[in-house]
């Protein structure tokens, strides 16, 4: 077991040839003949617990995979150090730094079969024949492979073809584990089956995961912390529920949770702080803290803004509402259903489900000093 | 209509079998002909009656024994090595990045477009300085590498996802062990089709052998084959077709079992 260090860790990628298309160069002859750096890691600093589940989230190519192949050892770390355990690993080669992989494509060996895939590794190593056998039959317990070890994986499903892929990392006994989207190739319910798997794996082997996925419900629902990244950069770390309520920026308040918060500009709703917030640019709530009330009903929330129902999207349990107000278009999670198109509405807040940002999308903590309630 | 239809190319098919068929079995009737029914007008498709000892004779006519032997080292000691070169040089072809890499892969591209009557002056006079003339070495030091096989194996190579490499690093394999136990049984199909290439340009060659050679020493079955034509007591037709006989055979036993192989390279369509 290892925790992991990564220290001001820089990626950038040597762009020669190829990605670069040709005739660009006939344009801009001076540009240093077709090299372009691209930089998809900046700086990074994090702290991997020994032990914990930590989830990688963040937009499509945002540099989540490049992160894990650098401290796997699958791709050259361009600046600073990653350390597992209490070894320096930037050298060390992927074989000896004592981590296995789950690959979104599974990435098994398709000429070998399961039994022959899983002892690959052991094989490597040289652990004698006995042992590797009684190692295989165990971890093929455990994922529940037994009756296919002398199969090739071409003939297995997507669920079966994961759990060898589970099972050939689980039977290294490896220090750390490092999934990249594991589960995005499955349906989804058995996405749903092995998330629950993964997260039994996770409590019996107590061992450290780091875990990829753009999938926000898989980030909040396994992690014991989340990273979440943006453009190379760490943008919030944090517990599930502290980057849910607790987002530090736009981008992170944004990115959790299905409608993603309303973030609209501050508009006259800068009257309502204390003179000394008058740097906060937005305001936003999240979709199932908007409640949606008749004009005619008499209520006194704190907030309350005349809007027109525009679209109704029925999901079952809830209902989304789009609206428009005079500070834009937003959603609105509830589970009343009986609301129209077009129907006149008042949308009803209180102050404290409300977040503030500033003109750099980074968030005020004006929560407690906003001035008592009036109608607006 | 669609019966015509299906008539009409098995028609079309079987003149397009026969078209090409027609030589071969010529080739195979002659061969158990006596001299004179080779030369009879009209000639006849089934012999009247079969020669079995044309073989016999063809095969007392010269040092066949030796001729067989020289082709069997000359083209197993070619298949071996190309194996042994072509096989990295595909790989690292495929897999690395490094410095001439563009240069070396043009070369070696180039090579397969020069034709070797443009280049076997220049060889000869080189194997001729290592004193490698009239051996079998000499026959086989030239074709020890291939182009055509390097560029085929890269091109599968290519198609091997990424993260199964990765996952062998992880797994500590050596870069060895990759090759051998994760992509050359991947690339089965392309391997075995290129081996069957090379065995057949080199178990037929005659070309290099007869300007490589001088001797009996080091000559091969289809320069030896040859020969028979050009003794002097004339040409007996029946024998030099029972000599090519001998000589195709090989070929024809090894596609016999290679022929499931060779399709699948044709119709690869990556791996799964
Ligand atoms: N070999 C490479 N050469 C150049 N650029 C690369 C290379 N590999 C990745 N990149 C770039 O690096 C950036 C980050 O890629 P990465 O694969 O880490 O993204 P990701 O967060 O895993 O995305 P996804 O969710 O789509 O898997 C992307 O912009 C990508 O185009
Ligand atoms: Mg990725």
């Amino acid at each position: 077991m290892a925790g992991i260090k990564i220290k001001n860790v820089s990626k950038t990628y040597q762009n020669t040839n190829e990605r670069v298309p040709k005739r660009i160069h006939i344009f801009k002859k001076k540009i240093k003949e077709n090299t372009r750096n691209v930089q998809v890691i900046d700086k990074i600093n994090l702290d991997i617990k020994d032990g914990s589940f930590t989830v990688l989230v963040g937009p499509s190519g945002c540099g989540k995979s490049t992160m894990l192949r650098m401290i796997a050892g699958l791709e050259d770390i361009t600046e600073g150090e990653v350390w597992v355990g209490d070894k320096l690993v930037n050298h060390m080669s992927p074989g000896d730094r004592n981590i296995s992989m789950v690959f979104q494509n599974y990435a098994l060996y398709p000429t070998m079969t399961v039994r022959q895939n899983i002892e690959f590794s052991l094989e490597n190593i040289k652990v004698p024949k006995v042992e590797r056998d009684r190692m295989v039959k165990d971890v093929a317990e455990t994922v529940g492979l037994m009756e296919y070890l002398d199969t090739k994986p071409g003939k297995l499903s997507g669920g079966q073809r994961q759990r060898v892929a589970l099972a050939r990392a689980i039977v290294k006994r490896p220090d750390v584990y490092i999934f990249d989207e594991p589960l995005s190739n499955l349906d989804a319910k058995l996405r749903a089956e092995m998330r629950t798997e993964l997260i039994q794996m996770h409590e019996k082997l107590k061992t450290t995961f780091i875990y990829v996925t753009h999938d926000q419900v898989e980030a909040m629902s396994m992690a014991d912390e989340i990273v979440l990244m943006n453009r190379g950069e760490i943008m919030q770390i944090g517990s599930p529920v502290d980057i849910y309520n607790d987002p530090k920026n736009i981008f992170v308040a944004q990115f959790m949770g299905t409608p993603s918060m309303n973030v609209m500009p501050i508009g006259e709703l800068i009257n309502r702080l204390e003179p000394h917030f008058q740097h906060v640019s937005y305001f936003g709530f999240r979709p199932e803290k908007g409640i949606l009330l008749g004009r005619s009903i008499l209520h006194s929330y704190e907030i309350e803004i005349a809007s027109k129902i525009l679209t109704r999207e029925i999901l079952g349990a809830e209902t989304i509402y789009k609206i428009e107000n005079k500070y834009g278009v937003q959603n609105i999670k509830t589970t009343e259903t009986h609301y129209s198109l077009g129907e006149e509405v008042n949308l009803c807040l209180s102050l404290d489900s409300l977040y503030y940002f500033d003109h750099d999308e980074q968030r005020v903590y004006a929560d407690k000093t906003v001035l008592e309630a009036g109608i607006s | 209509m669609s019966n015509l239809k299906k008539i009409l190319t098995r028609i079309g098919l079987v003149a397009v079998i026969i078209f090409f068929a027609f030589p071969f079995v010529w080739l195979v009737s002659s061969s158990v002909k006596t001299v004179a029914e080779t030369l009879s007008i009209p000639p006849t498709l089934v012999p009247e009656n079969f020669q079995w000892n044309n073989f016999v004779s063809a095969w007392n006519s010269g040092p066949f024994l030796q001729f067989l032997i020289n082709s069997i080292l000359v083209t197993f000691g070619v298949l071996v090595l190309q194996v042994i070169t072509v096989v990295p040089a595909a790989y690292a072809f495929a897999r690395y990045e490094f410095t001439g890499k563009k240069i070396l892969w043009a070369i070696t591209l180039i090579t397969l477009m020069i034709p070797l009557q443009l280049i076997f002056l220049p060889v000869f006079l080189q194997l001729s300085s290592w004193g490698i003339l009239d051996s079998l070495w000499g026959l086989i030091l030239p074709f020890a590498s291939g182009a055509f096989g390097i560029f085929m194996l890269r091109q599968t190579f290519m198609q091997v996802p990424n993260e199964i490499l990765d996952a062998a690093r992880l797994d500590k394999a050596s870069e060895l062990k990759i090759v051998w136990k994760i992509m050359m049984p991947l690339s089965k199909p392309t391997i075995i089709t290129m081996l069957l290439f090379t065995f057949i340009s080199r178990w037929n060659d005659y070309f290099w052998p007869l300007v490589m050679t001088t001797t009996e020493n080091a000559r091969t079955l289809p320069v030896g084959v040859a020969m028979l034509r050009t003794s002097e007591t004339g040409v007996d037709w029946n024998i030099v077709m029972a000599a090519n006989v001998i000589l195709v055979i090989p070929i024809l036993i090894v596609y016999f079992f290679a022929q499931k192989r060779i399709i699948q390279a044709f119709t690869y369509t990556g791996v799964k």
